[in-house]
């Protein structure tokens, strides 16, 4: 792990580095290595600004944003798992995904990043059930060091709540973009 | 998509068309389904029936519009 901390950042592709974060903190994870998780996984988030909005494949230029929605897709899969912070909250890398996904440069009329902001409802959907649906062996996730409490289900609410008006905010600019700012507005 | 942030105009209201159906799906799969979701994902579902009858959605789009209506139908006869 410690060679992989030192040698990730030399590698040049951005989104190369984001993947092999995102396998270090699963290894991390799994091998009950939560301050070193928690490295990897903030190192990760750090990086969403920092992807380019295109790549050169055989001298052809390629928008990056699939490739980093679904990398953020898997990221979220992930965070189910990762226990909070007893300092920061339950939620603190998910507040910290939230903050880093809007700077990267997303294309408005592509919903790439509204798409993200859906799969991020299952994330916290996962985290409003009592028993999540998956665990790390010798891991306690959020459910097991809240077990929902008072606490915990209000800044769950809170969260979804800014996610959804994220969602109805994209989605209205969206309708807005086709046909020049006419109907089809969400008018939710 | 265009890499250089073009392809808006009808491109953009079938791309809203489809994350409206994908928020529908997600919102039955991981919430409540009250009173509350279900207007808003009535709502959502009319957006996209408009979109439809301008013939701005694509086949597979559409198709997904038939199987997300069916799916919310049937919460509204669980009620």
């Amino acid at each position: 792990m410690a060679f992989c901390h030192i040698s990730i950042p030399s590698i040049e592709s951005v989104s190369d580095r984001l993947h092999l974060l995102l396998q270090c903190a699963i290894v991390a994870l799994q091998n009950n290595c939560l301050p070193q998780t928690d490295t990897f996984l903030k190192a990760a988030i750090s990086l969403v600004p920092e992807m380019p909005l295109t790549e050169e494949v055989d001298y052809k230029k390629f928008s990056t944003e699939p490739k980093l929605a679904s990398l953020l897709c898997s990221f979220l899969g992930l965070l189910v798992v990762v226990p909070g912070s007893p300092e920061h909250g339950p939620f603190y890398l998910v507040q910290g995904f939230l903050n880093a996904v809007p700077r990267f440069g997303w294309n408005e009329s592509g919903g790439a990043e509204v798409g993200v902001y859906i799969e991020m409802l299952g994330l916290l959907g996962a985290f409003a059930q009592r028993s999540l649906p998956y665990h790390v062996d010798g891991v306690d996730s959020n459910d097991t060091l809240y077990g929902g409490s008072k606490e915990y289900c209000e800044e769950l609410d809170e969260l979804v709540e800014s996610v959804m008006k994220l969602i109805v905010e994209k989605l209205t600019k969206l309708g807005e973009l086709g046909e020049g700012g006419g109907g089809g507005e969400c008018e939710c | 998509m265009n890499v250089n942030g073009k392809g808006k105009g009808k491109n953009a209201k079938a791309v809203q068309s489809e994350l409206f159906l994908v928020l529908v799906n997600k919102l039955l799969g991981v919430m409540e389904v009250d009173e509350v979701c279900l207007k808003f994902c009535k709502k959502l579902l009319t957006a996209v029936d408009k979109e439809r009858e301008k013939k701005l959605l694509t086949v597979k789009v559409i198709a997904f519009f038939e199987q997300t209506k069916q799916a919310v139908g049937k919460y509204v006869i669980k009620q």
